[in-house]
């Protein structure tokens, strides 16, 4: 259960140090949207209401700034007056609260105020792990889980309050619920369970002292580290650091991100491209510390492309919109981008370039065609037709002798040199 | 909140039951039945018949008397399920407005949800008799095999009675309420469920006072009717046999001889031998002809020995679909009348190690646990929760007709999953998404709940919007569908109505329709 440090909090005012050097952070934009809000006179109460970033995270950049120097905080009572002026929660002169606000407690519904607090309090925390989540240890058996599972289900399940006037709390219980029902079904499979212990690592131990970082800092206190000498990339070491998302979250992450990804590569096994780039990209998005993840990703979207590019050229026989010609070029660019040395995406960018008098990328692929396969005949003709085009005649001539020169088997390439060759004798004779 | 019935409407019979000072109890009807047979008829004189007095006059009338109309419900009328039945009832099915399965008799064209609902509200009606006041909440069962159409058209059915069903719950589950199984406990049960017109087997898990269905499996078409049909095309067989005469065509024959088979087969539960009598059976040059046959308790085991085998198929596929082996299932129920045959429990007992769970009367368990859960529900009692799941997987047609599951079937719900979409064709802003619900790879093998088409999507290339649609399943089963564009934030949700339902519209007009009738006592 989260709690929160009661009413001690409730009066401390967080403000900027003044010897603070702004240029010296890197924020998120929450962080940063936090960070602007503190203007010594909202309490540390009132920014965890602000809304935007869970309570949790608000405590944690809080004391991370205090560590950091960058906020102070005056203890002692605050103006009362003050502070209601400046809320924008009109109730916050109420009896203190935490940040589940009583402004959501609604006793004209047909469940106590007790137990919407319980729902409301237990709502925010979803995003725990799913250990604590069933509030079971790390080491819980099957059987423990599921009694846990179904202890919960007994207070959490829509059904409990059937046809009752709950007002949004049907909703909430729902949202609990589920995903109650999402933890205990991956706990209690031995595979997905393994997946998520492996992701959140060695049991949890108590955090160790960064002791690294206080000699770093030399003597000085570890809350008045003066930010300016450490370099920026020191900077950003720390704010990492600080920052990391906790394991456990982290955990959950690489788990979606692992499930978007199976589903990807099943996609991609069945060379459904179209199915597999938004999965594996949902992937990334979720575990972008994934390489695989990454490495993957490039090579399906070319695919994906590659395919759609195929599908617009494919016309069965009949005439090609010039439409679909231009759209199949671009997407046959863009697999250049993930696979810029593939002599056969060059080679069909040539041909498609050539069509559509794109004489200038048409020379550029082609070249980088017969440049990555110098021993495809075809492709050298494919220049030399491109470089004609071109009206660059003499360009043209000298490649097709070095085509020629390399493949002197091919008929095709001799005979175009012949053609080269005859009206130049033709003209000696007519002269 | 007046009193809240459970209704068990089956196939054959159909029971009632309630809470009353915290025991479950069972309503008889008013001659003293404590079930009441499924059948609905018009009788010559244009009289609507139910119940016992529809069964009655059944053998003079079977062409105006509807029965097993269960295994009709929310069915399309070309599913090979309404074609088999067309082979086999008397009376006349035909093709409705919405391609489903209706009923013509005496001329009137009935839809099934409003059969059901003539039966539905003489339950009701045994109920308000025996309480002395209206009765307006009901639980209803079905079988754990039912697909969301035929839920949906159950619930119709209820509401065509004039009842407001609070819950349809799966029969398996409300026979472990009704045992009162796992409330303190932690077990693990196998329910066998053998009735007249469906065989459901299911695997539950209970402990702490809630009951969680693991698996379940089954065939809604198939139960003791089956074995009613062996017995007489067996008979009609040895008639002709012995006296070279076809029984086969002429209706009032088969009747009676459909109502002495299932009486022989019920008395070969306890009986070795017995002798199915039929005198006057039919007439030709030699004049009256009788029937009159012995039947063994062997015989009928080898006629319908497939039928059970073919039911512990599906007892072996639900243990292993719940991870479990049969060593597992800590206790056995059987219900549904079809489960007294002694052959039946043999291979029940011998495949898990161990006799079943008796003590109630099989007829009536089912009835007593929806009234159970009927007074939970009510009552908001906090001593057990049912935890139910999707019977079937739930999922949308892709475009290249293949199925794509996103709630697998079990998924316990409420539940909500999410899927991305995207566009097939460049500028295209429009999606066509096709919910289906069934355990096929293909498409068009499964049962189409519903179809929508999401708008306005932004013109784009094709591939590039991001269409993240979500399926939820509240704790009514109700599906829900969400669809969001992830560009552009935009939400268009709709609720799915099952294709070949009722609507609002109709039922009205049903119950419009119905108040012009007065059943008679």
């Amino acid at each position: 259960m989260h709690s929160v440090d009661g009413s001690e909090q409730e009066k401390r005012i967080p403000r900027l140090a003044s010897s603070w050097d702004p240029s010296s952070l890197q924020l998120s934009p929450e962080e940063g949207f936090l960070l602007s809000r503190i203007d010594g006179q909202t309490s540390l109460t009132l920014l965890r209401q602000i809304g935007g970033i869970a309570p949790e995270e608000v405590d944690r950049c809080i004391e991370h700034w205090l560590s950091e120097g960058v906020v102070v905080i005056d203890e002692g009572k605050p103006d009362r007056a003050e502070v209601s002026a400046q809320a924008a929660e009109p109730k916050a002169e109420a009896e203190p609260v935490d940040y589940l606000s009583d402004l959501r407690i609604d006793s004209a519904l047909d469940i106590t105020p007790e137990l919407q607090a319980q729902i409301l309090e237990f709502e925010v925390s979803l995003d725990k792990p799913y250990f604590e989540l069933l509030e079971v240890s790390r080491d819980a058996d099957t059987k423990q889980i599921k009694r846990a599972y179904f202890s919960l289900s007994k207070v959490y399940h829509p059904d409990r309050y059937f046809r009752a006037n709950l007002g949004d709390y049907r909703v909430r219980l729902e949202r609990i619920f589920r995903k109650l029902v999402e933890a205990y079904e991956l706990l209690s499979d031995p595979n997905t369970r393994a997946e998520i212990e492996r992701t959140m690592g060695p049991m949890p131990e108590p955090e160790p002292e960064p002791v690294a970082e206080a000699s770093e800092a030399g003597a000085a206190p570890k809350w008045k580290l003066p930010p300016r000498k450490l370099t920026k990339r020191q900077t950003l070491e720390r704010l990492r650091r600080h920052f990391r998302i906790p394991p456990q979250i982290l955990a959950e992450r690489k788990l979606k991100a692992s499930q978007f990804f199976s589903v990807a590569m099943v996609a991609a096994k069945r060379e459904r491209w179209h199915e597999a780039a938004p999965n594996l990209r949902l992937a990334v998005a979720f575990d972008p510390w994934n390489d695989e993840y990454r490495t993957r990703f490039s090579d399906i979207l070319s695919h994906h492309y590659e395919q759609r590019a195929a599908k617009l050229l494919d016309s069965d026989g009949g005439a090609i919109d010039q439409g679909d010609q231009t759209e199949a070029l671009r997407l046959l660019e863009e697999v250049l981008i993930h696979r810029p040395a593939d002599p056969e995406v060059n080679h069909r960018a040539a041909l498609l370039a050539l069509d559509l008098d794109e004489l200038g990328r048409a020379t550029e692929y082609a070249e980088a065609a017969c440049e990555l396969c110098p021993e495809s005949a075809e492709k050298w003709l494919t220049l030399v037709r491109v470089l004609r085009a071109d009206g660059l005649h003499e360009k043209a001539k000298l490649v097709l002798k070095e085509a020629a020169r390399l493949h002197p088997k091919n008929e095709k390439l001799q005979a175009e040199l012949q053609k080269l060759r005859r009206p130049r004798r033709s003209a000696k004779g007519g002269g | 909140m007046g009193h809240v019935i459970g209704i068990d409407l089956g196939t054959t019979n159909s029971c009632v039951a309630m809470v009353d000072q915290g025991k479950p109890i069972v309503i008889p009807n008013t001659g003293g039945y404590r079930t009441t047979p499924s059948m609905f008829a018009i009788s010559s004189d244009g009289k609507r018949l139910v119940g016992h007095l529809s069964k009655r006059q059944a053998i003079t009338n079977p062409k105006d008397t509807l029965y097993a109309v269960k295994r009709l419900i929310g069915r399309r009328f070309d599913s090979p399920e309404v074609q088999k039945s067309m082979d086999l009832c008397p009376f006349k099915i035909v093709r409705g407005e919405n391609d489903d399965a209706r009923l013509e008799i005496a001329g009137k064209v009935f839809t099934c949800p409003e059969v059901m609902g003539v039966v539905v509200r003489e339950m009701k009606r045994v109920a308000e008799e025996y309480l002395g006041e209206p009765v307006t909440q009901a639980v209803i069962t079905v079988p754990a095999y039912f697909n969301d159409t035929q839920r949906q058209s159950t619930k119709d059915a209820g509401k065509i009675a004039g009842l407001e069903v609070l819950r349809i719950i799966n029969e398996p589950t409300s026979a472990a309420l009704a045992y009162g199984i796992g409330e303190k406990k932690e077990e693990t049960i196998a329910v066998y469920d053998l009735g007249g017109g469906t065989f459901d087997i299911s695997i539950l898990e209970l402990g702490s006072g809630v009951i969680e269905v693991l698996a379940t499996a089954g065939d809604t078409f198939l139960g003791g009717e089956d074995f009613d049909r062996r017995l007489v095309a067996h008979v009609l067989k040895k008639f002709q046999e012995s006296d070279g005469l076809d029984l086969s065509s002429d209706l009032m024959a088969l009747q009676r001889l459909k109502d002495a088979s299932e009486k022989a087969k019920c008395d070969l539960s306890s009986l070795n031998v017995t002798e199915i009598n039929l005198p006057f059976i039919a007439n030709d040059e030699g004049g009256a002809r009788h029937l009159n046959i012995e039947v063994t308790r062997e015989t009928l085991e080898e006629l319908v020995g497939d039928i059970v085998h073919k039911t512990m198929d599906a007892v072996k596929q639900c243990v292993s679909d719940a991870g479990l082996t049969p060593a597992d299932i800590d206790q056995v129920v059987l219900i549904g009348g079809q489960t007294r045959m002694p052959l039946v429990q043999q291979c029940v007992t011998s495949y898990f190690k161990k006799p079943p769970h008796k003590g109630l009367n099989a007829d009536e368990v089912v009835a007593m646990g929806a009234a159970i859960q009927a007074d939970i529900l009510a009552s908001h009692d906090d001593r057990i929760l049912l935890l139910d799941v999707t019977p079937l997987s739930l999922g949308i047609g892709t475009f290249d007709g293949q199925f794509a599951p996103l709630i697998p079937r079990n998924t316990t719900v409420p539940t909500r999953k999410s899927h991305m979409f995207t566009t097939t064709r460049d500028d295209q802003t429009a999606v066509k998404i096709r919910v289906l619900q069934g355990e096929s790879n293909q498409a068009d093998e499964n049962h189409l709940l519903g179809e929508f088409v999401l708008t306005e999507i932004p013109k784009a290339k094709s591939g590039a919007p991001e269409i993240e649609v979500s399926f939820e399943i509240d704790s009514d089963g109700i599906v829900n569908v969400f669809a969001r564009d992830v560009e552009t934030e935009r939400e268009q949700s709709i609720t799915v109505n099952a294709a070949g339902t009722l609507s609002e519209e109709e039922i009205a007009q049903i119950i419009k329709t119905n108040e012009d009738y007065d059943l008679p006592e």
